[in-house]
């Protein structure tokens, strides 16, 4: 598959598009198809656009096949337009976009099966509005692994009635196969964070202290120390977009201390006693988080601990009142 | 593991971050650092992987200043890095950079890097956890680490150094982040010690978080293939090197051969039931294990005339890949397995007839790299007049063991030849199957009645008819299966299977299935050389052979170089950009087989 190619289908049917696209596999004399996984992708008409870009750079290390589905107007007339797109505009997946109107957008597993890939791993993702469940969506339930974004919960929410009912609803929606990439952006601080505590310096960590909007996404950072060391977790809410610095407070007047102050690539690690180090920390792209999340097939335990176990005792704590 | 509560074995997004560690580049200015390890630690810096308090001091000839080595590694890096260049990286690993000048038998040169590294240990927190990098010629492998301990830089190695539960071949560690080291590990370390006031605090700190604090001391040397030049030269260097530093803290790299490309290997036969029970000589015929360059000797000419394709690269790669090729299930995938399964297969690797026999040798002559004229070997400047040093060698190998008895592994490399690859195919026994038409299977077995094949007894032909004669599969045109583990460039599998042609009645055909995983050459993947300076600096117990397997391998390497070394004719020219000389061809025809082309 050389030349990026665009197929659009009008009025079209579900057993058409997969016509079409083992059609263009015989055309294109590929032998084989090394796909991983089927990505299906719920989201609406504006992020198509910015979804399957973050997609296709995830597909260079995951070849998937990637389905698009988005929904408008469930009073018109049922109808469906597709595209599909082969080549370098897929990365290295095939992306099949429906656009669908009137009756269909209510049953999307109907619309989405005949376009899985035979046997391959289902994965989900919803980039903005999630299901409160997302196991009892109708994609959620042919799906193996469901990823959702608390970053599309509303970040104006700045009452904390409003940030405990979004934590809430983590807590509560979760199942089994369920990630969210508001956990997954923590990850490189969350990394930086644990090397500092095993090699930094002595000291047992009293307290901590999370620097940082009053986001979902940034609470889970408060909610994985409390309920990791077992102390108390000071949130201290800035402006900006994501984490500012997070701060450990040790015996004996110590402390570690990671902080974006230099720039956007980098933070500093200072501890007592030593001299500040900086770290390469920059904020992750969204293809980059994705790729993070279809590394892994299987459920995130951890991540179900965090929010059954993490969010419970966070909140329980006086968090967020 | 770990009392670390911030890490969970059950918490699989959590890369690794490595200890504070001073990382000592010996061959600093050498092509070998200027290419690969110098971007490869910009990567990891790039990538976030690099501890906070990292150093590298190089150590070179080159009289260069701080800012030499600055200015020299930053075309490195712009030249090589696999990931964007940005600035404030680059500015920290600068500050980091530190140089000294001088010859690694020179003991003022230990002197000058010991006050370079006091700096680092004391002002970012590396401690006395330090990585010896000898990107340097074997031969000198043991000067290096006399002058380490007669400096007090390392070692000398005691046995109560010892960390964690120990096994003849080195010690175990578990996997993601290390076993914390023993305070006053490496003793003799000599200055800098950090962070030590409160006693009470620290024990208490320990209990809770486990032993590693900035005091502790570690250290690791890393050094470059090949191992020695023969058996007696790898046995004295483990010994020189043995007196400084721990078993499991000898790194013996192969930079080709990186964990992602190990575990690709051993993924692909023990996590599918459909290849494990064909891995052995009741289905496999024979297996070819490649690694062509394209490239000539390049630059490292002084030094690749002493050495030869043979220890170049068959004596350790090769043998490594036959090794994880060859090796039985390891019960567990863990480092200590997996090396005791690949000592196995060494120890029962024997050449497969007498060295005339089995082994070729060649060097290659002027010709045609693709579209591009190139000398020949001789002509290379640096290369000795009349040279006979081989860049090519092929070799045939037997492994005394059950599941490999009658099957040989073919083992090639050198330079200059077609194209650039790496890969391990194994080719199938021909198909013995009744779906062959009748006629076909009715004279082999006439002319192999004797010699036991098996096949339809040539009685089978009576009665036929000439219906029956068309009938049947035409498999001629088949060819055997094979299997080829490609690892480079593009890591990947190609299946070679027969399927009837379309719109024939009974044509079978070969055709090629290639799989591949992703894009290998993406910057998302660490390549192989940060995979193993990451692994060196988080202790992991290294994947690369271990001293018994380099002598295994040498044990087979001295046996073809003496052969050679007595013969009086210099080795085969071959013409450059093509697949190596006759005689390599020769070694197979007289088992009648041949060389795939890759």
């Amino acid at each position: 598959m050389a030349a990026a190619m665009i197929i659009p289908l009008y009025a079209t049917s579900s057993a058409q598009v997969a016509n079409l696209l083992a059609e263009l596999r015989q055309d294109g004399g590929v032998a084989a198809l090394s796909r991983v996984l089927s990505l299906v992708i719920q989201c609406d008409a504006a992020s198509i656009e910015t979804s399957i870009q973050a997609a296709n750079q995830a597909s260079v290390e995951h070849p998937c096949r990637v389905v698009v589905l988005t929904s408008e107007e469930p009073a018109a007339p049922a109808s469906m337009d597709a595209q599909i797109r082969v080549g370098s505009d897929a990365g290295a997946s095939e992306v099949i976009v429906l656009r669908l109107r009137g009756a269909p957008g209510g049953h999307l597993d109907a619309v989405v099966t005949p376009l899985l890939l035979p046997d391959a791993p289902v994965f989900v993702w919803w980039p903005g509005e999630r299901p409160a469940k997302p196991a009892n969506d109708p994609l959620g339930r042919l799906a193996s692994r469901r990823i959702t974004d608390a970053a599309a919960f509303d970040q104006r929410a700045a009452a904390p009635t409003q940030r405990r009912a979004q934590l809430e609803l983590l807590a509560s929606g979760y199942t089994s196969g369920d990630s969210d990439l508001g956990w997954t952006r923590l990850t490189p601080w969350r990394s930086q964070l644990a090397a500092a505590v095993q090699f930094g310096t002595p000291g047992l960590i009293r307290s901590a202290t999370v620097t940082g909007p009053s986001f979902s996404g940034c609470e889970l950072m408060a909610v994985w120390l409390a309920w990791r060391l077992g102390v108390p977790v000071r949130r201290e809410l800035t402006d900006g977009d994501f984490l500012t610095a997070v701060e450990f407070h040790l015996s004996g007047g110590r402390r570690i201390l990671l902080d974006k102050e230099l720039d956007e690539a980098q933070a500093r690690l200072r501890l007592t006693g030593q001299a500040d180090k900086p770290v390469a920390l920059g904020r992750r792209s969204r293809a980059e988080v994705l790729g993070e999340e279809l590394r892994h097939l299987e459920p995130d335990d951890f991540y179900g601990r965090l929010v059954t176990e993490g969010i419970p005792a966070y909140l329980a704590c006086g968090a967020l009142t | 593991m770990s009392l670390n509560r911030l890490i969970d074995l059950s918490d699989r997004r959590l890369p690794p971050v490595p200890p504070p560690c001073a990382l000592v580049l010996f061959g600093a200015t050498g092509d070998l650092s200027r290419r690969k390890i110098l971007p490869a630690i910009y990567d990891l810096a790039n990538r976030g992987w690099l501890p906070g308090g990292f150093s590298l001091t190089g150590v070179g000839r080159s009289p260069w200043s701080r800012e030499d080595f600055i200015r020299q590694t930053h075309t490195a890096v712009a030249a090589g890095a696999r990931t964007p260049f940005r600035q404030r990286v680059w500015e920290q690993m600068a500050a980091a950079l530190n140089y000294v000048t001088g010859d690694v038998a020179d003991p003022s040169v230990y002197v000058s890097l010991h006050q370079a590294l006091t700096r680092p240990a004391s002002e970012r927190g590396t401690a006395q956890r330090r990585i010896f990098y000898l990107a340097l010629p074997p031969g000198v492998f043991a000067t290096v680490c006399a002058q380490l301990v007669a400096s007090g830089l390392a070692g000398p190695a005691s046995l109560d150094d010892a960390v964690g539960p120990v096994t003849p071949n080195g010690r175990l560690r578990p996997s993601g982040f290390p076993k914390p080291a023993q305070n006053g590990a490496g003793v003799g370390n000599g200055a800098g010690t950090a962070a030590s006031g409160d006693s009470k605090l620290v024990d208490e700190a320990e209990a809770i978080y486990g032993t590693e604090t900035a005091a502790s001391g570690d250290s690791k040397l890393v050094a470059e293939k090949p191992f020695g030049r023969d058996l007696t030269s790898a046995q004295g260097l483990d010994q020189a090197l043995g007196e400084v530093f721990r078993p499991g803290d000898v790194f013996r790299i192969d930079h080709y051969l990186g964990r992602e490309t190990v575990h690709g290997m051993l993924a692909l036969r023990f996590a599918n039931q459909i290849f494990e029970p064909l891995w052995c000589s009741q289905f496999i015929d024979h297996v070819q294990i490649t690694m062509s360059e394209d490239i000539g000797v390049g630059s490292r000419a002084n030094y690749y005339d002493t050495i030869g394709a043979t220890r170049d690269v068959l004596q350790n790669h090769l043998l490594q890949l036959l090794a994880f090729t060859a090796l039985e299930g390891p019960g567990q995938f863990r480092p200590a397995f997996l090396r005791a399964a690949k000592e196995a297969v060494l120890a029962a690797a024997r050449l497969g007839g007498s060295p005339a026999k089995s082994c070729a040798r060649g060097q290659y002559g002027a010709g045609w790299q693709g579209n591009l004229a190139v000398r020949g070997y001789r002509e290379e400047p640096g290369v000795a007049t009349g040279s006979v040093t081989d860049t090519y060698a092929a070799t045939k190998l037997e492994v005394a063991v059950d599941r490999w008895r009658g099957t040989p592994f073919y083992l090639r490399t050198g330079k200059r030849l077609g194209r650039r690859v790496t890969e391990v195919a194994l080719v199938f026994k021909q198909v013995a199957s009744g779906l062959r038409s009748a006629l076909e299977a009715g004279f082999e077995a006439g002319a192999e009645a004797g010699a036991g094949a098996g096949l339809t007894e040539p009685a089978d032909l009576v009665g036929l008819g000439a219906a029956d004669l068309g009938a049947g599969l035409d498999m001629s045109a088949a060819g055997p299966n094979a299997l080829v583990i490609r690892l480079q460039p593009d890591q990947g599998v190609t299946l070679r299977i027969g399927l009837q042609v379309p719109q024939t009645t009974n044509q079978v055909r070969p055709v090629t299935v290639d799989l591949t995983y992703g894009h290998a050459l993406s910057e998302a993947l660490p390549d192989a050389y940060e995979q193993l300076l990451l692994d060196v600096m988080l202790g992991a117990d290294p994947l690369f052979a271990s001293a018994f397997e380099a002598e295994q391998s040498w044990r087979l390497i001295d046996q073809i170089e003496t052969y050679w070394a007595g013969l009086k004719t210099p080795p085969e020219v071959y013409p450059a950009g093509t697949w190596g000389p006759s005689g390599a061809d020769q070694l197979l025809r007289r088992d009648g087989r041949e060389w795939r082309r890759p």
